[in-house]
């Protein structure tokens, strides 16, 4: 029985890319403007606003105030978040939750960046007080690259799998007209890509991108009466490893099949019951590691599971995964169009790359030094 | 090893008074990290108190230096000018043989002669004045 106490109404994106004219709050603001036109929900409405700080947003966790200024909202509840890519998920799961208890009738949630002009790297050096950095360990993708090196040994999971991983996302971006990266791209064009932090390659690593996103939710209730059909949130988790070297297993993240499992859980369904999977990827490797956890195969076989790209790519044997082309090559968006194309599979509005009969739609997220992790299931509403 | 021209401005640690014994041990040769006082459990990086006990009482021990490579990488880029020079230099998950895991640098294997589960032993890079850091070396 699924939980279904909280609905997606409306999701609305800007223009993705380098848009130098632009700032996380103007950008803020078409994203708000789009997701309530979306839903059909007048800003008056509005009494709840969860927002994300993005590298570019200096206030910080006070970046609530500054949106909520913008927008012209007193809020009944409001609050801002920073765990990464896990964000976008744990956000909205906070605005369910809100309005399950009547803290919220609509609550927006919000993201908004200009990493690409303001020239963000995602390179500190990890670990407290950026310690790290002594040992020269700098940069999102090394953390990745060294999960990646011991699934390999353990497994022989090769660089190759993570090509198709990148083929495959690139593809479904090229059916995408939003996305940044549409061309195709081959296995050899993988491999040929420059190492950025051996075993990883240019190919493997993320966007990095200026755009907004913004996502309305509200009761069943009201759900019904909104421009567009209802996205239920059947069920939702969260997972987090703070210990890092602590943690003997850290770099396989264990918590992300915790918040997996806890998410199936509250919404009744198991793995064979996904049609369409939106899986964070900050790098090729993530994927991998999320299509054990989410339980579409089993340890150890996500390197041949993603062989060939079929089992992973619209129209192929399996579930598709990342429709829209993902972190890698839709946008840097930190997972919140997966959320938005979570959504629009669930709507079947996704034109060339809708997958046929899609019902539930699984969207997790990741973030910090492989950290955090949130994990949601969307569905019809009843 | 030898450590002739190191390039200028290394990144050095930040010293506090919780992890001062440790650098100051890095500094003489001795990997020493701390044992929780009831749990008897080894901790690292250094902590204010326990994480299985929040006991806040502990002791400085010395470690055998051995270990084995968990995992690592490769960096061929410069991320920071302190490292321009010294590329390619491996980072590595090191399990020393006590149980704990640290992150550090493999020195002395090149790419192709690093493995997963190879044995390592602690060494000890200056990186300036009174100040080294620990970076382990095949055995």
């Amino acid at each position: 029985m699924a939980w279904s106490q909280a609905s997606i109404v409306g999701v609305g994106a800007t223009k993705q890319g380098k848009m130098p004219d632009e700032t996380p709050a103007s950008l803020a603001v078409q994203a708000v403007r789009l997701a309530l036109a979306d839903a059909g929900i007048d800003k008056s409405e509005v009494d709840g606003l969860l927002t994300m700080p993005g590298t570019q947003s200096p206030e910080g966790p006070k970046n609530y105030l500054v949106l909520g200024e913008l927008l012209g909202i007193d809020p009944r509840y409001t609050g801002s978040m920073s765990m990464g890519g896990a964000t976008a998920g744990a956000l909205v799961q906070n605005a369910a939750m809100a309005i399950a208890t009547g803290m919220a009738k609509v609550v927006v949630c919000v993201f908004a960046d200009t990493a690409k002009t303001g020239g963000s790297k995602f390179a500190a050096a990890a670990g407290g007080e950026n310690s790290w950095g002594v040992w020269g360990m700098f940069g999102n993708a090394a953390n990745s690259a060294m999960g990646f090196r011991r699934h390999s040994a353990l497994y022989g999971s090769t660089s190759e799998h993570l090509g198709w991983i990148a083929v495959t996302t690139r593809y479904h971006a090229s059916l995408n007209p939003n996305a940044i990266m549409q061309k195709r791209i081959t296995l050899d064009d993988h491999q040929n890509s420059q190492m950025i932090v051996d075993p990883l390659h240019l190919l493997d690593c993320c966007l990095i991108s200026d755009g907004a996103v913004a996502v309305v939710i509200t009761s069943p209730e009201r759900a019904r009466d909104c421009a567009k059909p209802p996205v239920s949130i059947w069920g939702m988790g969260q997972g987090h490893t703070m210990a890092n070297l602590m943690e003997r297993e850290w770099w396989y993240l264990p918590h992300q099949k915790n918040c997996v499992a806890d998410a199936y859980r509250m919404a009744g369904v198991g793995p064979a019951d996904i049609d369409v999977a939106q899986l964070y990827d900050n790098f090729t490797v993530a994927v991998l590691f999320w299509l054990e956890h989410v339980g579409f195969c089993k340890l150890g076989e996500a390197g041949a599971y993603v062989e060939g790209g079929d089992r992973i790519r619209l129209g192929g044997s399996g579930i598709p995964v990342n429709t829209a082309g993902g972190n890698l090559s839709e946008s840097y968006m930190q997972g919140w169009l997966h959320l938005v194309e979570g959504v629009r599979q669930v709507r079947r509005e996704c034109g060339e790359r809708q997958v046929k009969d899609a019902e539930l739609c699984l969207v997790t997220g990741r973030g910090m030094t492989l950290n955090t992790a949130s994990t949601l299931v969307l569905g019809p509403q009843s | 090893m030898s450590y002739d021209n190191l390039p200028p401005d290394p990144i050095l640690p930040v010293l506090t008074d919780l992890n001062r014994p440790f650098w100051e041990g890095c500094a003489q040769g001795k990997l020493l990290l701390q044992r929780g006082k009831t749990s008897r459990q080894l901790r690292y990086p250094a902590a204010l108190v326990c994480p299985f006990t929040l006991d806040p009482e502990y002791e400085w021990e010395e470690m055998s230096g051995r270990g084995k490579i968990f995992t690592y990488v490769v960096f061929d880029r410069v991320y920071h000018k302190s490292w321009e020079g010294r590329t390619p230099y491996t980072v590595a998950l090191v399990e020393l043989d006590e149980g704990p895991m640290m992150l550090t640098n493999i020195v002395g294997l090149d790419r192709n002669e690093l493995e997963i589960g190879r044995a390592v032993q602690v060494d000890f890079e200056p990186l300036a004045d009174g100040i080294a850091k620990p970076v382990f070396k095949p055995v």
